[in-house]
């Protein structure tokens, strides 16, 4: 009989359940179905997840009370209270708003996410969207000002500049200075001096990925989350995730860009008259009488009455209007077990100077698929082919000698047609500059393909396993030619000169992970992570000069081993052993440790190995219930870390000593031996131990949110490529010298300040301090490393990248001398380098940026300032544009200059010979003379875009269609007298004994930033 | 297939797990390439490693003494013109002005050192290679012959000269006596000619008598004689140069010792150069480059006081090194045709110095028969037996004897640097109001200023500059 009752009960039971239900579909703001989202069931253990169409269904209800929580990633989630009679179908749908500052966000960390709530280190986050609101070149512009704490100084207006990327200031004189980029997993390889400087600019490798391709950019900043990348981190680490397909329909997109390039500014000279006015002032005051001898000035292929016979303007002759135009096209599609995201892109970007442009054509696929419950797999390749038109600027000639030696009384051309020859006494500016835009041809092509492929397996429901391998792989061809007619005139040879320069970096790794996620109890849980990676990249190549050449090298050409010459490879390997420990209480309360085990080839035989651990902690206190009244306050979080990390980027080789036998070199007839570098076993990583201590907090339900963190970044063990003292026998020699403290605050701040339904007006800021300061050069002084163009020295006490200069005092106003101070701060009309004293530095005290985002109806309007404050630039070329005459151009700045006894001038008489400078050469005119403020304000981006409503778009079978004109560096504010105060100059890479005190800051002869104005389409089908 | 898929990966993933095991130093050992050279551990096997690295320190000197130092040195005194091409580097040591970022000073002092590094490396193997009998005792005479030579190249042009203080306390240049990256700083004049005459003591004790091309004894006793020459040792001198003056040398009859073509008799020590590329490049390109103007304008002419002095005497047949650009023009240039050539040799000690040296001598100490004696073989292969110049030598004495010699050496040896060392010389030890060019013999810009790298260690003190203009 129980049986039997138990049986009715349970069939009435069952019935019951099957007689209600809640179903409906979820979607965003925009209507279109979100994927995945979850409707749970408080207080049981129902719930259902939306499919492709974004439905739901929850069966098994009980008729009764319920309350619904809706949520999506990066959605705000949504409560709904409901009353569910026996036997009703309730029909339920929810349009979920976006998160500003939602907690449960994914954010990508190393080997792994967290949610935005678990972070306990510091960590910036940009995604798609304010990576893809400006056109750039290569996607690390774009965090120009967006992401505090991260410096981005813009490469000039040549193509394919790259930028200098700084995060937390500077902490390492010869070793790089750049983050660690990994983009999906991958550490790359990058090394802007491939070719060193040729042509007076780097390569950026950076630029082989396409901007449109990344979903989100991290930015790990301080120990706690660079620990876990070791000897690599301690420049902080740049993670980059590419886009991935959903489930869901088909989506294409196209993007297409159209527009212009012109310069940012434009240089500031005398005219051709004004100029021979000068000339003949300078002649006069030497005691000179009569016409002046243009030989006098260096100038030995014209005389002085010819002069006048021409006008040349040569910044018009070498710059245009560049066109840009790009084309992107992306399709992603999700099926139940796979999904593809793929893109094709091809942009052909021309600059302000003719002749230079680079054109790029990139693919990628990526791909996911789920192989079985507990497999899945996921891949990805790029394929990027780039081919840079190069010329030649700044120091190396072309737009830089627009600046200095190409003189406005010069002719293009002679009488019968051929080039006008300048015949300079410094061979360095004798080479017309049209000439050899000409007729020089310079191509640089690049072709890199980025790969991995991963498989996760979920051993059990909370171990999880995971192998990847990668392989990135990157192919430089530099192409020159130059035909007979320019070779004469360069005077390196007599014969037409193909040259090809060719480079291949092999980059593999390849990882094994475990992942452990362990729940305690209901309010404590942890995640475990331990792993295994190794990586080895080995860089090859060749060059080839083939004389009497009629073009470039032929590939073909590049079989005959009679013609190449191989350069000597350059290999390194590094492994590396990971881990670690999240523990998560209450959801309020977060610890984290991390380590990484780090051996690499780079390192000393005595020091192969080292270790770098980190800890962390964070707490929610906003769901305290001592906050509970603060109603106004939505986010407070307290975070915390400190930890070790590394930095092992510098010359694999360095460590070696090295013999040659040379038979090339002989001495009567017999061979040579001798040691060409001296060895230091010593070797090993740089040395960061960071302190970290942060806050995130959200008002009015975070229409206003921010961040404040504050760190001290302390390292030690320094690389150095020093310069020794000569009577050692070499030149140079990299030891661990030293130590270097950043210390600084980042502040951050988010403001939805209008958010109405026609009109929304949101603001993004952020502003970041840092103080850097070397604290030792160990046994060495200032003149250790030397950086600039020779005018920057390491100082202890002073930032890196002091400028080191001799103090110019006054012009004397009864002899126009210049009167200089010693180094006690005498007057003396002598220069010497023994009076040189520390005046002023490449590093700015703060950098930071601000987003003002309108949005009406269907228009919007944004407007992205970025800015410096302080710093120096120090413009190398002005000792020779204001000072001693010779053979170049000088600046309207010099009418304020001494002409007669009694004047009171900011520069001094006028003159052919150094020493009434009291120099020993016209070079040497080294003076806080022409040393800058560095700080600007710059509008960086300005937008106008227009939303096409949804209604025609439909029509026109598009999901949506906007519309926009962008423009870029619409004007900059500053003291600097100079084209552009944002210098980014080219640099030696690994040859360079100074690579971070070199580029930023000082300038000569560059081109400026390029202004371009853009009208972009965006169609989504 | 799901299956297999599964097996293949928990095989991939063991296999790594035992792999990041396995990982070891070992695993993480990369050898450079062979091309960037060898291990300094396995360099140096044998005697005929070792000859190899004394080859490379006579390259080394030869690459120094082939007109970089000389032309530096002339640029201080008063045989050469400022430069004509504007030249701010050669400028800057013409107008005695040389800072601590002169490109021309400063690649000139790392030379010395790199031969000085490369015979104290030799020091460190001498123990752990075999040779023949005498072998290793030579070797070590010829890298001290070289080590004394660059210490005593460089002294000359960093430092003030010897006689500058009367104990020449004065600060003199760096020692390098062990090839260790170690801190040393300057020491005093005194003590690098110490050490100078020291290696060259402890070359004549190990050097043989015949060598070939390379140092031998009488080399060793020719610049110990010319070191104490300089150093105004005079006494200490004498004995040394007769040894090598008697030791058979001729004088050449060539009057260009520079030019390989001729048959050079009185070299005692020169730089060889023989008919390889590498070769008719390298050596005498410093005085290539400066001098040479039979093909292009030279960067550097001589001064109207040298034109004067080389055509003054019309029976003087080095007449013939006095030519003239343009004459008569504006552009005018004068110039040396000394280094117009194509087969060069590089004299470094020669009869015809050792000759003069003694003639000084003996005419500073009131013995002018011995100074004629000396002097007049290098008078008559210059203006003939007959001519009135050779005739009328032997009835000079006093100052008059004094200042022939020095004008002999100046025009024998124009262009070689040996100039600002005389001048120097005389004016510490003999007339200590005399200039050169208008300055002071001892103003501070007559000695060259060190590479601001000098400076990277803590201590180094720089030569004051300047004063002389």
């Amino acid at each position: 009989m129980k049986t039997t009752l138990l049986t009715i009960f349970g069939f009435f039971l069952t019935l019951s359940v099957h007689a209600q239900s809640i179903k409906g579909k979820l979607t965003d703001s925009k209507s279109e179905p979100l994927i995945g989202a979850t409707v749970l069931v408080e207080g049981t253990k129902s719930g259902a997840q939306t499919d492709l169409n974004g439905d739901y269904v929850i069966t098994g209800l009980n008729p009764g009370k319920y309350r619904l929580r809706f949520q999506y990633i990066g959605m705000k989630n949504v409560f709904k209270n409901i009353e569910l009679l026996a036997g009703q179908t309730l029909v339920l749908n929810v349009a979920l708003k976006i998160d500003e500052n939602n907690l449960d966000e994914a954010v990508v960390i190393g080997y792994g996410t967290q949610t935005k709530r678990e972070i306990t280190s510091s960590i910036a986050k940009i995604s798609q969207k304010e990576l893809n609101d400006l056109p750039v070149q290569s996607f690390e512009q774009a965090l120009q000002g967006k992401l505090a704490g991260v410096s981005v100084t813009q490469g000039s207006g040549l193509a394919g500049s790259p930028s200098i990327v700084r995060i937390r200031g500077i902490s390492s004189i010869s070793a790089g200075g750049d983050p660690l980029y990994v983009i999906d997993g991958i550490p790359m390889t990058q090394d802007y001096g491939s070719f060193g400087n040729a042509g007076g600019a780097n390569f950026n490798p950076l630029a082989t990925i396409n901007p449109n391709d990344i979903e989100s950019i991290e930015v790990l900043k301080d120990a706690a989350a660079t620990a876990i990348y070791g000897s690599r981190g301690a420049n902080g680490v740049i993670l980059i995730t590419t886009k991935r397909a959903g489930k869901g329909k088909t989506r294409v997109t196209y993007t297409a860009q159209m527009g212009f390039s012109t310069p940012s500014a434009k240089p500031n000279l005398v005219s051709r008259d004004e100029l021979l006015n000068l000339m003949e002032e300078a002649w006069i005051n030497d005691g000179n009488t009569g016409k002046p001898d243009f030989n006098k000035f260096g100038i030995n292929n014209m005389t002085w009455d010819e002069a006048r016979n021409n006008n040349t303007d040569w910044y018009n002759e070498l710059t245009q209007v560049g066109v840009k135009h790009q084309h992107d096209i992306t399709l992603s599609k999700g099926w139940e077990n796979l999904s593809l995201y793929s893109s094709l892109s091809y942009n052909k970007n021309e600059t302000f100077i003719k002749g230079n442009s680079y054109d790029k054509i990139s693919g990628r696929i990526n791909l996911d698929y789920q192989i079985s419950k507990k497999l899945k797999m996921q891949m990805g390749t790029s394929f990027t082919n780039g081919d840079n038109r190069r010329v030649y600027s700044g120091w190396s000639g072309g737009y830089g000698l627009v600046m200095s030696s190409a003189l406005p009384f010069y002719p293009i051309r002679n009488p019968d047609g051929s080039y006008f020859l300048f015949n300079n006494s410094d061979a360095g500016f004798r080479t017309n500059p049209l000439m050899m835009m000409e007729q020089f041809k310079w191509v640089t092509n690049e072709q890199r393909t980025i790969g991995n492929i991963a498989f996760d397996y979920d051993i059990t429901n909370n171990l999880k396993a995971r192998v990847q391998a990668n392989y990135d792989y990157q192919h430089i061809s530099d192409d020159q030619f130059a035909p007979q007619e320019l070779t004469r005139v360069t005077g390196s040879d007599t014969t037409s000169i193909g040259t090809k320069n060719f480079r291949y970096t092999n980059n593999y790794n390849y990882l094994a992970q475990l992942t452990y996620r362990y729940k305690i109890n209901k309010l404590n849980k942890f995640d475990i992570v331990g792993g295994f990676e190794r990586q080895q990249a080995i860089t090859q190549g060749f060059n080839i000069i083939e004389r009497n050449a009629s073009g470039f090298v032929a590939d073909g050409r590049k079989t005959d081993n009679n013609l190449k010459n191989y350069i000597v490879p350059s290999e390194w390997k590094f492994e590396r052993f990971f881990g670690r420990i999240n523990f998560n209480s209450k959801d309020k309360y977060f610890l984290n440790f991390a380590f990484s085990y780090d051996g690499s080839s780079r390192f000393g035989d005595n020091h192969r190995y080292g270790f770098f651990p980190s800890v962390s902690g964070g707490w929610l206190l906003n769901e305290e219930r001592f906050l509970e009244n603060f109603k106004k306050l939505s986010l407070l979080k307290v975070r915390a870390s400190y930890g070790r990390s590394g930095n092992s980027d510098f010359d694999p080789n360095a460590r070696y000593g090295f013999f040659q036998a040379n038979s090339a070199i002989s001495y009567n007839g017999n061979p040579t031996l001798y040691p060409t570098q001296l060895e230091n076993p010593n070797l090993r990583w740089e040395t960061s131990w960071t302190f970290n201590t942060g806050l995130d907090f959200g008002f009015f339900n975070n229409k206003i949110s921010g961040t404040l963190d504050f760190y001290d970044k302390r390292t030690t063990d320094v690389i150095m490529n020093l310069n020794l003292d000569p009577s050692v026998g070499f030149g140079n020699y990299y030891d661990n010298v030293g130590a270097i403290r950043n210390y600084g605050a980042e502040f951050s701040l988010r403001a939805n300040l209008i958010r109405k339904s026609n009109f929304t007006w949101s603001v993004m800021a952020n502003i970041a301090r840092n103080f850097n300061e070397i604290t030792s050069t160990g046994a060495y002084t200032e003149e250790a490393v030397s950086g600039g163009t020779n005018d920057t020295r390491v100082v202890v006490g002073m930032p890196v990248g002091t400028y080191y200069l001799v103090r110019f005092s006054h012009v004397d106003p009864a002899t126009g001398r210049p009167v200089y101070l010693d180094k006690e701060g005498n007057q003396t009309t002598q220069w010497s380098a023994n009076n040189r004293v520390p005046v002023g530095s490449i590093l700015p005290k703060a950098v930071g940026g601000f987003t003002n985002n309108f949005k009406y109806k269907n228009w919007d309007l944004s407007l992205l300032f970025v800015y410096q404050i302080g710093g120096n630039i120090y413009d190398a070329s002005a000792k020779r544009q204001l000072g001693v005459m010779s053979f170049w151009n000088s600046r309207p700045e010099i009418g304020d200059r001494w002409r007669e006894p009694g004047d009171v001038a900011a520069f001094p008489r006028l003159t052919l010979d150094p020493s009434t400078y009291g120099l020993p050469d016209y070079w040497q005119y080294n003076t806080p003379m022409w040393l800058y403020d560095a700080s600007f304000l710059r509008l960086r981006n300005l937008t106008v875009g227009y939303n096409i409503p949804e209604k025609w778009a439909k029509k026109a079978k598009m999901s949506s269609t906007r519309v926009a004109i962008i423009c870029t560096n619409l004007f900059v504010l500053t003291n600097y007298p100079g084209l552009d105060p944002e210098i980014a100059r080219d640099g030696e890479g690994n040859i360079n004994t100074s690579r971070n005190m070199q580029s930023q800051g000082t300038y000569y002869l560059n081109a400026p930033q390029e202004r371009t104005y853009n009208f972009q389409i965006i169609a989504t089908f | 297939m799901k299956k297999l898929i599964h097996k293949i990966l928990l095989g991939t993933i063991g296999i790594l797990i035992v792999a990041s095991f396995s990982a070891c130093e070992k695993g993480l050992d990369v050898q450079p390439d062979p091309s960037f050279g060898l291990d300094p551990a396995e360099a140096i096997q044998s005697a005929e490693d070792m000859q190899k690295l004394l080859n490379s320190c006579y390259d080394a000197c030869a690459n120094m003494m082939g007109g970089q130092f000389q032309v530096v040195s002339d640029l201080l005194a008063d045989d050469v013109a400022r430069p004509l091409n504007n030249d701010g580097n050669t400028t800057a040591i013409f107008n005695r002005s040389v800072a601590q970022f002169n490109g021309t000073t400063n690649s000139a002092y790392s030379q010395p050192y790199f031969t000085i590094y490369r015979v104290n490396v030799m020091d460190l193997y001498y123990d752990q290679v075999t040779f023949l009998a005498g072998e290793k005792e030579r070797l070590q005479g010829e890298a001290a012959f070289l080590r004394a030579l660059c210490h005593f190249e460089t002294v000359k042009l960093w430092a003030q000269p010897a006689g500058f203080t009367a104990d020449n306390s004065h600060l003199g240049i760096i020692e390098r006596v062990r090839a260790k990256n170690e801190v040393v700083l300057r020491t005093s004049v005194a003590s690098n000619y110490a050490l100078i005459i020291a290696d060259l003591q402890k070359a004549i004790s190990l050097l043989p008598e015949s060598n070939g091309v390379y140092a031998n004894k009488n080399a060793a006793k020719a610049l110990l004689a010319k070191v104490y020459f300089t150093k105004g040792d005079y006494a200490a001198a004498l004995p040394l140069l007769g040894e090598v003056i008697s030791a058979g040398y001729t004088l050449s009859d060539s009057l260009n010792r520079f030019n390989r073509a001729d048959v050079q008799t009185e070299i005692i020590f020169g730089f060889v150069t023989t008919n390889s590329a590498y070769d008719i490049n390298a050596r005498g390109a410093g005085f290539k480059g400066a001098y040479r103007n039979d093909l292009n304008l030279p960067t550097i002419g001589i001064s109207t006081e040298l034109y004067n002095l080389l055509s003054a005497d019309t029976t003087d047949k080095r007449r013939k090194f006095a030519a003239l650009i343009n004459p008569g023009q504006a552009n005018e240039i004068k110039v040396s045709t000394k280094f117009n050539l194509n087969n060069f040799a590089t004299p470094y000690l020669t009869l015809t110095d050792m000759l003069l040296m003694r003639a000084e001598i003996s005419a500073l100490q009131s013995n002018p028969g011995s100074a004629i004696l000396d002097l007049g073989p290098i008078v008559k292969r210059a203006y003939g037996e007959t001519s009135a110049k050779y005739v009328s030598l032997s009835g000079l004495s006093g100052q008059a004897l004094i200042d022939e010699v020095r004008l002999q050496r100046r025009l024998e040896m124009h262009l070689e640097g040996d100039r600002v060392t005389q001048l120097k010389r005389i004016g510490a030890f003999h007339l200590t109001s005399s200039t050169i060019r208008n300055a002071p013999w001892n103003c501070p810009g007559m000695v060259l200023q060190f590479p601001s790298s000098a400076g990277t260690v803590q201590g180094f003190i720089f030569n004051p500059e300047g004063g002389c203009n």
